[in-house]
This record gives C-alpha cells, sequence and structure tokens, in this order.
C-alpha cells in the first residue's frame, strides 16, 4: 500500500512547487528538494522510506517537520471523540426509533420515522453541516459554530467530551456525522425486528404471557443485534476514516482535516502514515466486532 | 461508593457553566485560511507563516508593501558607502525571558538562517547580500554587502531576530514545543497546534505600543464559507478572506463590517513566446500548430487587448480587485505610473491577429489552478471566452495547484494563468521575467524561460542604482520594456478582504496583507 502512495503523489505532482516561497531564487527551489530528499530517484526514496518504516520510523512531515505517525497520532483522539459521539448518538437512536417502527408498522408513527430515515440516508452531510451551523449556531446563536471546545484530563484520557464546552462543541458535528448511521440503523433495526416479532418464538413468548416490554427489550433486540454490530462496526471505521467533509465543515482539528490539508500540498509522509494507520484500525475494528458476535451469538465459536 | 447527593453534587459541578473570564480581560479571535506549520521563524518562508509569528518575533524594519519600510528593531539606518550600512539599534529591548537584545544577536540571527535543516523554504534571499555583519557597538550594527544593494533594509526586513543565548543550538522541534518561542514581540505565546491553531498572550514587557488585546488567537478555519459562518456566530472577531459568492450579502449584513484592500498580488497570464513548437495548440481541423503563434509579438498583444479586464472585476470577482497593466501593484516601489491601461478593443485585436497571418484564428486550450488564488478558475473561463471572441477558440482547463505547478514548470502548457505576489516590482520582475539562470539564482518562476537582454540589463542596472529616484525609473523601464513585448498578459490585481463584527473590531488593513492582531483595535 505505501508503494502505491509514493508512487501516486509522484505521479500527481511536485510538492517543492507548492511549497517555496515567491521570493525563493532558483538556488533554494534546489535546497528545499534536496532537504526534502526529493532529489533522489524514486525507488531510492522508497527503499530509505521501508528501511526507516521498519524501525518504526515514517518520516518527518515535509510541511510540519514533526513525526508523520505522531503528527497523525495527535489528531486522531480529536477525531475518535467526534466519531464515538456520532457512533453513540446514531445507534442509541437508531436502535430505538427502529424499534418503534417496527412496532408501529403501517400507522403515522412507523411511516414518519421511515420516511425521516430515507431522507437522512439521502441528505448530503455538506448540506446538512452548513443547514445545522447557520439554524443553530447564527440563527439561534445556541452552539458554538466551529471547532473544538475546552479539553479535561479525566481518568488519564484528555478528551473534550469532558468538559460543558467542549460538549456544546461536539454536537453538531457529532449529530451531522451521525445522520447517515442513524438512518442506515432504524431501517436495519425495523426489517430484523418485524422479521423477528414474527417468529415463532416470539409467538409462544407471548402464549406463555411474557411482558411486551421483556419480549421486544430482550428476545426480539438480541436477534436484531447480530447483524447490526456488523454494520456499526464497519460504519464506525468510516466514521473514524471518513470524516473529512465534517471536519471541513467545523473546522474540527481531526485526522480528515489533516489529510485533506496534506493531500492539497502532497505531505507524502503524512499521507503515507495516515492511510496505515486507518488500515490498522479497519483491522482492530474488524476483530472486536467477531469477538462481540461469539459474546451474542452463541453459535458462533470454536465448537461449531 | 458515590452517595446520592455526592453524584448530584458531581453531576452539578459538571454541568455548570465554566467561570466566564472577566470582561476586562480583551480577546480577539482571528480567523486565518492558513495556520503557521511551524514556530520556528526561520524554518518555512511563507504568508501565514510570517503573519503569525511576527507577533512573538521582530524584524530589524517593518516591511508593509508600502513604498518605504517602517523601523521596528532598528530605530534609524543609513549607508555609509555603497555597500556599507549602519542600523542603529533600539535600546532597552528585552526578549520575554529578559535577556537583553543587542547587535549581537543580530548577527547570530543571520548566522542562523541558512543552517536551518529540512527547511522546506529558507530565508536565505533575505540574508544572502549581506557578506560581513559587525556589532560596532552594542547597539550599532555595521552590515556589508558584495555588491551595492540599495534595498537592502527591505530584504532583512523579512528576518526575524533570535537572541544568541536563548537560542544557540535551538532546533525547529525545540521551537515547535514552545521551550525556545522566546522574542522580542509584542505577544508571547502559549499554545500551538500544528495546521490548527495558535494562542498568543499580551507581552507586558514589549518596548512599543501597548497591545488592547490580553490574548489573542489564531483558528485555521480553511473553507471560506465556514470561516464566515464562525464570524456570524460570534465564534470570530475577525476573519480574513471573505469568500466572493459570500460578498454581496455580507457587505449588506448589519452585524458586519467588511473592509476590502489591494493587495500585492497580481494575476497574470504567462503565454509561450519562447518554443518553436507548443503544446496544446491545433488548427480549427485539429492538427497540431507546427508554428507557435505565441512567438509573435502581434498576437501576444492581440490576445491581451481581447480581455475585458473591468468585466473580470465587476463580474467575476464582484468588484473585489483591479485591472492590471503591469506586473506590480500601484502602492509598490517601482511600478510605473506612466503605463496606460491595456486597452479593451476585440476589433483591433482581431486586425493584430490577422496581420500576423491568423485572420482565423487557432485552437488551443489554456490551464490554470483551481483554489490558488480567488476565483481562478472562473477568471480563466471569462478570459477563454473573450480569447474565442476573437477568434482563437479556447478551451480552458483549470487543476488542483497539486498537480498544476509542476506541469507548468515541466512546460506543459502552452499558455497559463497564476499570480504573483511581491512587495517591489523589480522583485516581481527578477522572480518571473528576467532571465532564468542558476548562476545568479534568478528567474525561478520564468516557466517559460523568456529573455530579453535589455529588460535584463534594465532590472541589474536598476538594482545596483543608489538614488531611489534613478532606480524606480530603471524599473520602470524594465516594466515597459516586459510589458510592450507581452512577455506576460497582466490580467487583475486581487484585493484583501477583512471582515469583523461591527462596533467590537476595527481592522487596520496594510498592502501587503499581514493578518495581525497589531492592526487591530477594539472598538467598545
Amino acid at each position: 500500500m505505501s508503494l502505491i502512495v509514493f508512487v501516486s503523489v509522484y505521479a500527481i505532482g511536485d510538492p517543492v512547487e507548492i511549497l517555496v516561497s515567491p521570493q525563493a531564487t532558483i538556488k533554494e527551489i534546489e535546497q528545499t528538494r534536496v532537504a526534502l530528499g526529493l532529489d533522489q530517484p524514486l525507488w531510492w526514496q522508497y527503499l530509505l522510506f521501508l528501511g526507516h518504516a521498519l524501525q518504526g520510523d515514517l518520516g518527518r512531515s515535509f510541511i510540519f517537520h514533526q513525526p508523520a505517525l505522531s503528527l497523525v497520532f495527535s489528531r486522531f483522539g480529536a477525531t475518535l471523540e467526534l466519531a464515538l459521539s456520532a457512533l453513540l448518538l446514531s445507534t442509541m437512536l437508531g436502535i430505538a426509533l427502529g424499534l418503534v417502527a417496527a412496532l408501529r408498522v403501517g400507522d403515522w408513527v412507523g411511516r414518519t420515522i421511515m420516511a425521516a430515515s430515507i431522507a437522512g440516508l439521502s441528505l448530503p452531510t455538506f448540506w446538512v453541516g452548513t443547514l445545522l451551523v447557520m439554524f443553530f449556531g447564527i440563527w439561534l446563536g445556541w452552539l458554538p459554530a466551529i471547532g473544538r471546545g475546552e479539553v479535561a484530563t479525566f481518568l488519564g484520557i484528555t478528551s473534550s467530551l469532558f468538559t460543558r464546552d467542549g460538549l456544546a462543541h461536539v454536537i453538531l458535528p457529532a449529530s451531522t456525522l451521525a445522520l447517515g448511521n442513524t438512518a442506515l440503523i432504524i431501517r436495519l433495526t425495523r426489517s430484523g425486528a418485524v422479521e423477528a416479532l414474527q417468529s415463532d418464538y416470539v409467538r409462544f413468548a407471548r402464549a406463555k404471557g411474557l411482558s411486551p416490554t421483556r419480549i421486544v427489550g430482550v428476545h426480539v433486540l438480541k436477534s436484531v443485534l447480530i447483524p447490526l454490530t456488523t454494520i456499526v462496526g464497519l460504519e464506525f471505521g468510516g466514521l473514524v476514516a471518513f470524516s473529512v467533509v465534517t471536519e471541513t465543515i467545523y473546522a474540527w482539528p481531526g485526522m480528515g482535516k489533516l489529510i485533506v490539508d496534506s493531500i492539497a500540498v502532497l505531505d507524502r509522509p503524512v499521507i503515507v502514515a495516515y492511510l496505515m494507520m486507518v488500515a490498522l484500525l479497519f483491522v482492530v475494528i474488524n476483530l472486536v466486532v467477531d469477538l462481540l458476535y461469539r459474546a451474542l451469538d452463541p453459535r458462533v465459536g470454536p465448537h461449531t | 461508593m458515590l452517595s446520592r447527593r455526592d453524584t448530584l453534587l458531581l453531576a452539578a459541578a459538571i454541568l455548570a457553566p465554566l467561570p466566564v473570564a472577566a470582561q476586562a480581560a480583551r480577546r480577539l479571535r482571528m480567523g486565518v485560511a492558513l495556520a503557521p506549520n511551524s514556530i520556528d521563524p526561520h524554518y518555512h518562508n511563507t504568508g501565514q507563516n510570517n503573519s503569525a509569528l511576527r507577533h512573538v518575533f521582530d524584524t530589524l524594519c517593518n516591511e508593509m508593501g508600502l513604498e518605504e519600510v517602517e523601523p521596528c528593531l532598528a530605530e534609524s539606518w543609513k549607508m555609509l558607502d555603497a555597500t556599507t550600512w549602519q542600523f542603529d539599534l533600539r535600546k532597552g529591548v528585552t526578549f520575554t525571558d529578559g535577556t537583553p537584545f543587542t547587535a549581537d544577536d543580530v548577527i547570530f540571527t543571520f548566522e542562523r538562517v541558512p543552517t536551518v535543516p529540512n527547511s522546506p523554504g529558507l530565508y536565505t534571499p533575505f540574508v544572502k547580500p549581506v557578506v560581513k555583519l559587525q556589532a560596532k557597538d552594542p547597539h550599532t550594527l555595521i552590515m556589508t554587502t558584495a555588491a551595492p544593494y540599495p534595498t537592502l533594509p527591505r530584504e532583512v526586513a523579512w528576518v526575524q531576530i533570535l537572541s544568541r543565548k536563548i537560542h544557540t543550538g535551538a532546533t525547529t522541534d525545540d521551537f515547535n514545543s514552545l521551550k525556545v518561542a522566546i522574542g522580542t514581540g509584542p505577544y508571547k505565546i502559549t499554545k500551538y497546534v500544528p495546521g490548527d491553531e495558535v494562542q498568543f498572550v499580551r507581552n507586558d514587557a514589549y518596548w512599543g505600543r501597548k497591545q488592547p488585546w490580553e490574548t489573542v488567537q489564531l483558528k485555521a478555519v480553511a473553507n471560506d464559507s465556514t470561516r464566515l459562518g464562525a464570524l456570524l456566530a460570534g465564534d470570530l472577531d475577525l476573519m480574513f478572506r471573505v469568500g466572493t459568492p459570500d460578498l454581496p450579502r455580507v457587505q449588506n449584513d448589519p452585524k458586519v463590517e467588511v473592509s476590502l484592500s489591494p493587495s500585492l498580488e497580481i494575476v497574470y497570464l504567462f503565454p509561450d513566446s519562447t518554443r518553436d513548437v507548443s503544446p496544446n495548440m491545433t488548427d480549427k481541423a485539429g492538427k497540431p500548430l507546427e508554428k507557435n503563434p505565441l512567438r509573435d509579438v502581434r498576437v501576444r498583444r492581440a490576445l491581451s487587448m481581447s480581455i475585458d479586464r473591468q468585466a473580470i472585476v465587476d463580474r467575476v470577482m464582484q468588484k473585489a480587485g483591479a485591472p492590471a497593466n503591469q506586473i506590480a501593484a500601484p502602492t509598490m516601489e517601482g511600478f510605473n505610473k506612466s503605463l496606460p491601461p491595456i486597452p479593451y478593443d476585440p476589433v483591433a485585436a482581431r486586425k493584430l491577429l490577422a496581420e500576423a497571418g491568423y485572420p482565423d484564428g487557432w485552437k488551443m486550450k489554456i490551464n490554470g489552478p483551481v483554489g490558488f488564488i480567488a476565483n481562478d478558475d472562473k477568471i480563466l473561463q471569462a478570459v477563454g471566452s473573450f480569447f474565442s471572441r476573437v477568434g482563437v477558440e479556447t478551451e480552458v482547463e483549470s487543476v488542483s495547484p497539486a498537480v498544476y505547478f509542476g506541469k507548468a514548470t515541466a512546460r506543459e502548457y502552452c499558455v497559463f494563468m497564476t499570480s504573483y505576489t511581491g512587495p517591489v516590482a523589480i522583485g516581481d520582475l527578477k522572480a518571473l521575467i528576467v532571465t532564468k539562470d542558476p548562476k545568479t539564482g534568478d528567474g525561478p518562476f520564468n516557466r517559460h524561460l523568456y529573455s530579453n537582454k535589455q529588460l535584463d540589463d534594465l532590472v541589474y542596472q536598476a538594482q545596483a542604482t543608489l538614488d531611489p529616484v534613478e532606480r524606480v525609473r530603471l524599473t520602470g523601464e524594465a516594466m515597459k520594456v516586459g510589458m510592450d513585448d507581452a512577455a506576460l498578459i497582466p490580467l487583475v490585481q486581487t484585493m484583501g478582504s477583512v471582515a469583523t463584527r461591527k462596533g467590537v473590531v476595527k481592522y487596520n488593513s496594510v498592502p501587503i496583507g499581514w493578518g495581525w492582531a497589531m492592526l487591530a483595535e477594539p472598538l467598545s
């Protein structure tokens, strides 16, 4: 993968052309090329990179002169907290609304929820984001329009979710990011629950006189959760990796904003470090999803 | 275990509003498109770094983009002979850790500039003219240049001064971690998040005017509309660069004050007048042209005359610009005031094309960047349609700057558009149309390798002329030679825009476009 990034960045253009100042003379431009190691042939640059990477060094950013990996990592927290808030919001809201829609199939409540979920799936993030900023940030002035709030450290974790100011800042971007997912989860939950409600075991449970709350909250929900876990897991990876648009609209100092800025100036070490990190993240998420599967569904396991 | 009461108290503590800073503590929140990429003032010469770091570090003189530079750490300067300068330094200035500022610190700074490793753009062009530095006494500095260098104060104005005592051996990382981010400037830096934000607090021991702001936040918001949204929502007090589509609306907003001011940026077209065959040009049937029409000066002039610059300013740029007739802004030293505006005359343009042997024109593709200059893609489209109207069927292609500049330098385009921003006219000439020569280092952005002996001679003569009036005359003369030959086709001068919260902040723009808290005044 690093090879693909190397070759494609090389094919796109020359970072030096973008970096040099207008007052630079030819000599400075050459010096810059040498300083960044871009005067070497591509294959040699790549071998050098591989050699360093094996020692855990992904190189230094052309722009910030900081180790690329630690630069990406320093932005990871902000993105993670945005993605987690969005995930929490979308699963809670999505499952609740999805169950309601399943129980009220056919009447106006069910139909309204389903119509809203279609809108949620089809509205583009940048549009919803801008609209939310206009409405809550500018007209009503209730919530801050940009940036991340104050951070606090709690149990060794530094996050803006621990301060009131930070929470106020995260609401709009998290809602924007959660929108598509919420809609998806509503639809999945509803179809899963509708199917489960008609299954034999639910009918037996009803016949045995179990309370409706217990039937829906335990038996139906459990069977719905299995397919949901896969989707939510994959979507979580997506939230982290592709929060680019949301982070740009809200000037949220996360990885997405960093990668957009880095691509614009062809900051190759950062692009490579970011992609490797995201790849690793997807591997970890898939592992967690598989483990969760076992916990939720006893049929999945070494003995089957 | 927490008791119920404890839990309630805890919840109340979390939900209670944080103590709001007393109103007396004035803070300024500025929104910029780009944040600095380092705190080391000699690491990367870019507009955003120079703007941001000057809050912390001072220079010998202040470059504002006007005809003269202003004193800063140097109170005055004079030429002792053609190659020797004396700078009288301000007394009683200290770095924020208490270290006094002396002439030796300037010497140290000039030694450090060329040695910063891994720099994507060194500050060496500004120290290179100086071959010897000498401290006559702690507050008198003698600089010697290899050749007469009348614009020396303008060059040293870009070099931010560090201290020998504090900064010996300091690396770029040491600055970025704020360990040695210590200067003599009006503010001290308290927080730096790469590519995102910088925070400053007032330096109460500053030698100059006491600053009205106690804290300053510089926040990068790349998207123009988001930045404006943040200002409207009250999350910013002032922001630079209002997006053109938003201009008419914001100008009518009662809560916001927008000010436009001419910048030093000139947008121009660079036609390939040097190769016999140039890419992207065909006859009307689609067969590549064997002869490059742009080699003929009549053709280049005809293309220039076919452009209605005023229309581009009025419609595409929403009046945030002005037609340009040369590669320099009117406020700059060396601007040729006697050059007439380039007329918009499609009839004469067609006649010139016919005279040059192209009565039916030809087909070509011209190129430009997207998002490098405000409205660059739309300006290029307008240019293309003006060319088409005089018979040169023009297709336009705009690509991301990341791709664009490499290709422009590789000469894959026959005509390309870009802009240049420089404080003096002679600098624009030396960067763009003086013969590209690795020996002199001049012509770094002369991408079509234009070369004109008469122009070169005038530029180098001007550069060595001590008398300012004569120097300006010679520079203007060189500009005229270049423009008469249509070596470049100037299009428009852009304007900088600043939006502030009305009644809260006033911003005093300077042509060079600094984004400084020092130029912002509280109104309430």
